[in-house]
C-alpha cells in the first residue's frame, strides 16, 4: 500500500493545505496504484450524489402523485356540487320582440332618466292625452235604446290602454 | 441595493461584494432539502424543517448572533429538527432511507436504468454497514460542505471528519466494487 492513499480522499476533497496537495498531486500522477485508487474514490462520490439524488426525486415525485387524486377528487365533488345542488332559474322569454318593445319598463329595471324618456317617447306617438281619453269614453258608454248599460271605463284607476300600433309578427 | 445583514455567505466568501441573504438561502435551500430527505425525512416534512431552520437563521442573524460559518449552523439547526422530528410520531408518517424505492436517475435509458438501479441496491445496502457518524459525515460531504463545517454540524474535531471520511469512502469502494 502506498504512503500517500490515506490522504487521497482530503486531497480529492481539497482539505489539504497547499504544500502536501502539491506533494499528492505530483505522486499521483507518478504512481499507477494512486490514480487508479483516485479514479475508484470519485466513482465511488460521483453514485452517492446520484444516490442522494434519485432520492429526492424519488420522494418529491411520490409525494406529488399522492395529492393527484386527492385534488381530481375534490374538484369533480365541487363541480357536482355546483351543478345538482343550486337552485335552477327560470327566465321567462317574451313572447315576441315586438310585445317586448311595447310593454312599458317598470321604473325599478331603468335608471330614472331613461325610464322617463322611454315613457315620454312612448306617449309622445299619437297618442290621446287623458282628458280626450276621458271624454272620448263617457261619449262611447251613453245608454242606448233607454237601457241602462253599465259603462266599460268608470274607474280611474284602470291602467291606460296601450294605443300605439300593434305591430304584425311579419313585419 | 446592500443586504439588511452584514454577513456573506461562507460559500461564496472568496467574491468581493457582500451577498444578499435571499440569494444565499435560494443556494442553500436545496443541498439541505436533499440532505434532509436522505437522512430519511418525507418530502413533506423536509420542506417544513427546511422553512423552520431558515426562520431560526434570521432570528439568529437579527438577534446578532455569530456569523461565521452559516452554512454550518443552518445545517446543524436542521438535523436537530430532524432527529427531533424522527423521535416523534411524525417519524411513522416518514420513509426511511433503504425502503424499497424505484431509484432511477433522471433520463436514463431502460439499460441504463437498469444498471444504475443495481448499482445503488448495492450502494444502499454497503451505506446500511456504515457507523451512524460515517453515513452522516458522507450525507454532509455529499452536500458540498467542508470537513470544518462538517464537524460544526457533527460536534466532532476535523481530523476526526476526515479519518472518518476516509474511511467510509474505502469501505463503499470495497463493498460496492464499482
Amino acid at each position: 500500500m502506498c504512503d500517500f492513499q490515506p490522504k487521497l480522499v482530503a486531497w480529492l476533497d481539497h482539505e489539504l493545505p497547499e504544500d502536501q496537495a502539491a506533494e499528492v498531486e505530483r505522486h499521483v500522477q507518478a504512481c499507477e496504484e494512486c490514480r487508479a485508487e483516485r479514479e475508484n474514490y470519485e466513482q465511488v462520490s460521483g453514485t452517492i450524489d446520484a444516490y442522494c439524488d434519485a432520492v429526492m426525486a424519488a420522494k418529491t415525485h411520490r409525494s406529488t402523485l399522492r395529492w393527484v387524486p386527492a385534488m381530481s377528487g375534490a374538484l369533480l365533488a365541487i363541480a357536482a356540487s355546483v351543478l345538482f345542488l343550486t337552485p335552477q332559474r327560470h327566465r321567462i322569454e317574451p313572447r315576441s320582440s315586438s310585445l317586448r318593445r311595447l310593454k312599458p319598463f317598470p321604473s325599478g329595471f331603468l335608471p330614472r332618466n331613461l325610464f322617463f324618456q322611454r315613457n315620454q317617447l312612448r306617449i309622445k306617438d299619437s297618442q290621446p292625452t287623458r282628458a280626450s281619453f276621458q271624454f272620448k269614453s263617457q261619449f262611447q258608454n251613453q245608454p242606448q235604446n233607454g237601457s241602462l248599460r253599465k259603462p266599460q271605463y268608470k274607474s280611474r284607476s284602470r291602467p291606460k290602454r296601450c294605443l300605439l300600433p300593434v305591430r304584425s309578427r311579419k313585419e | 441595493m446592500t443586504s439588511p445583514y452584514p454577513w456573506r455567505c461562507p460559500s461564496c466568501a472568496l467574491r468581493p461584494a457582500p451577498l444578499r441573504l435571499r440569494s444565499c438561502i435560494g443556494e442553500l435551500r436545496k443541498p439541505l432539502l436533499r440532505y434532509l430527505v436522505c437522512l430519511g425525512l418525507s418530502s413533506d416534512e423536509a420542506q417544513d424543517v427546511v422553512q423552520d431552520s431558515f426562520v431560526s437563521l434570521q432570528h439568529h442573524l437579527a438577534g446578532g448572533g455569530t456569523q461565521d460559518n452559516i452554512r454550518g449552523w443552518l445545517f446543524r439547526v436542521a438535523r436537530n429538527q430532524a432527529r427531533n422530528r424522527q423521535t416523534s410520531y411524525h417519524r411513522r408518517f416518514a420513509e426511511p432511507l433503504d425502503s424499497d424505492m424505484d431509484l432511477i436517475a433522471a433520463g436514463a435509458t431502460p439499460e441504463k436504468a437498469v444498471l444504475e438501479k443495481e448499482k445503488f441496491r448495492r450502494l444502499r445496502s454497503a451505506i446500511g454497514l456504515l457507523a451512524e457518524s460515517e453515513r452522516e459525515c458522507l450525507l454532509l460531504r455529499a452536500e458540498g460542505l467542508r470537513y470544518r463545517e462538517i464537524g460544526d454540524v457533527l460536534g466532532l474535531a476535523t481530523s476526526t471528519v476526515a479519518d472518518t471520511i476516509d474511511r467510509a469512502i474505502k469501505k463503499l469502494a470495497e463493498k460496492c466494487n464499482v
